[in-house]
């Protein structure tokens, strides 16, 4: 396992734990844009909060709003996927046509489109996100299930007459489940990236922090404060490239 | 060939009515109105029946789905409600920007991942091929939204080579496309790297080298050229993940094009506007893709036989 990049991700869970025990950063104008050092190890904002406090807020965000996504793709387009590759015939022409159509969109746009007419919040985010990420899944899943369905253990085990369900249970959801778990990885630093997107475009959720939110804050003050952009995009980049090291490594 | 190019051409239009069916269907089914939504809840009643018509929510879905594609088959992409203009019109007026810097910013990558990917790959383990692994990695992992801030700073305030943003000039391109193009040009660096190292390790390099073809045309000719295949095949399939990085760029430098115009309407709630823009996108993503596939057949002479 790849060290650095679980120290890394390790941070950032602790950090979103951190944001939790403790109370949103304060407002306190006579510490507007001050530079990293002594007092805030990473300077204040223009209204004066601690860029750590909202860093360690943004890394919360990051993991509730990406997770939730990662985890409605992977149930959605898992399940569908599955579905497809069991069935096949018109269901299977039918997910599959399906998710080529979404494929074909940017997933950024369709997570825009959608949480611009969700009401606001992580729930509609994470749902806004995870929509564009379901059909890697599916496709997934489902060239996966039909190797595996075609394969002679599955067939050694139907010809000892065990019932279907416990085959499927048993028998091919257990080959599945690896890949589908490693392409959570690579989801999972995707919907990070997408959630700090919307929020960096005026699309995140307005109560909580965000590094995307910071960036696009940090773009107004670049002359003058470009801590406020350093830190953000630092943090965002480094568990983006830990979740993809990860997941590089188990798919090896 | 001709029939293929033409089924080809029609499931690109089949994609891109079915991309804007998804939108539309999507409008409707969430919880909540959209007039209220795009409108506010005091607007006046006269404003928000004019909006109903235009959204066809006066009607049923169906009836309005069918009367929106065929619109679009007509080349009517529905009507901005922001800018009170045809979509069709904002995307022909802001289309030029955004292909001009999607092309600066495919040309960059590829200007970096062709030698750098082919002489790390024609060498696997030397120092070239570790080091630029370890960027490749980097480069692809870095959201565009972080890098273009960062590279604001560094190049146009910092050590003021370049301007800050704006439109019109060669060196207002450079930042957009070098962000833009960071992403790309990791993925396309391992790819072709990858496809070096396969095929120096293949029987028909093996049998070119016996014959006495020098190093570098055995590089460039047994080696990269049928490795090119995939490598487009798969930079075609990641269009979408472009036009994604587009939108984004073109807001951090405030460039004209049609991924800010889109932004706008989101932020406008322009959905018409949106809806006509989903189209156009979709539309380039699968125009692309089946641009990589005639890319492919031209290289590779055993495409060509099997396409018909």
């Amino acid at each position: 396992m790849n060290r650095a990049a679980l120290a890394v991700l390790g941070f950032v869970v602790l950090a979103a734990l951190w944001s939790f025990a403790t109370a949103p950063a304060a407002v306190d104008v006579t510490q507007a844009l001050q530079a990293p050092g002594r007092g805030h190890w990473l300077g204040t904002d223009p209204i004066g909060r601690p860029v750590a406090a909202l860093l360690a807020g943004g890394a919360a965000t990051a993991l509730i709003v990406g997770g939730g996504a990662t985890l409605f793709a992977f149930v959605a387009g898992g399940s569908l996927g599955l579905w497809a590759g069991i069935r096949g015939g018109w269901t299977d022409s039918l997910v599959m046509r399906l998710s080529d159509v979404i494929l074909a969109v940017p997933g950024l746009l369709l997570a825009l489109a959608l949480a611009a007419i969700l009401p606001p919040g992580p729930v509609s985010l994470a749902f806004a996100i995870g929509f564009a990420g379901w059909p890697g899944f599916a496709r997934l899943a489902r060239a996966e299930t039909r190797v595996v369905a075609g394969s002679s253990f599955v067939e050694a085990a139907r010809l000892a007459g065990l019932p279907e369900a416990r085959i499927w249970r048993r028998h091919v959801w257990p080959s599945v489940r690896g890949a589908l778990l490693i392409q959570a990885a690579f989801a999972l630093a995707g919907a990070i990236t997408v959630e700090s997107s919307l929020a960096f475009l005026g699309l995140g959720d307005p109560a909580g922090a965000s590094w995307g939110a910071l960036l696009a804050e940090g773009m107004r003050y670049l002359r003058s404060a470009p801590w406020l952009i350093l830190a953000p995009a630092v943090a965002l980049s480094a568990t983006v490239l830990a979740l993809q090291r990860l997941a590089e490594d188990a798919s090896l | 060939m001709t029939r293929w190019l033409a089924g080809r051409l029609l499931a690109t239009l089949g994609t891109a009515l079915a991309a804007f069916a998804l939108v539309f269907l999507l409008l409707r089914a969430v919880p909540g109105d959209p007039v209220d939504i795009m409108l506010g809840e005091r607007a006046a009643a006269t404003e928000r029946e004019a909006l109903r018509g235009a959204l066809g929510l006066d009607r049923p879905w169906p009836l309005a789905l069918a009367r929106d594609l065929a619109g679009l088959t007509r080349g009517d992409l529905g009507t901005s409600l922001w800018l009170r203009r045809p979509v069709a019109e904002l995307v022909a007026e802001r289309i030029g920007p955004t292909v001009a810097l999607t092309l600066a910013s495919l040309g960059l990558a590829w200007a970096l991942a062709l030698p750098l990917g082919v002489r790390a790959g024609w060498r696997p383990d030397s120092r070239l091929d570790r080091w630029s692994g370890r960027a490749a990695g980097l480069l692809h992992a870095i959201p565009s939204f972080a890098l273009g801030p960062l590279l604001l700073w560094l190049v146009a305030v910092r050590l003021e080579w370049l301007p800050l943003g704006g439109y019109g000039s060669w060196s207002a391109l450079v930042l957009p496309a070098l962000t833009l193009g960071t992403g790309m040009a990791g993925f396309s660096l391992r790819l072709v790297r990858r496809q070096t190292a396969e095929a120096r390790a293949s029987t028909h390099v093996a049998a070119a080298r016996a014959r006495g073809a020098p190093e570098g045309r055995l590089r460039r000719l047994h080696a990269l050229r049928p490795g090119l295949g995939p490598v487009v095949t798969l930079v075609g399939l990641q269009m979408g993940a472009l036009l994604s990085g587009v939108v984004v760029v073109e807001t951090v430098f405030r460039w004209p094009g049609l991924g800010r115009l889109l932004v706008q309407g989101v932020l406008a709630r322009d959905y018409p506007l949106v809806q006509g823009l989903t189209v156009v996108f979709t539309a380039i993503v699968v125009l692309a893709n089946l641009l990589a596939d005639l890319v492919v057949a031209a290289l590779d002479p055993r495409v060509r036989k099997v396409g018909g």
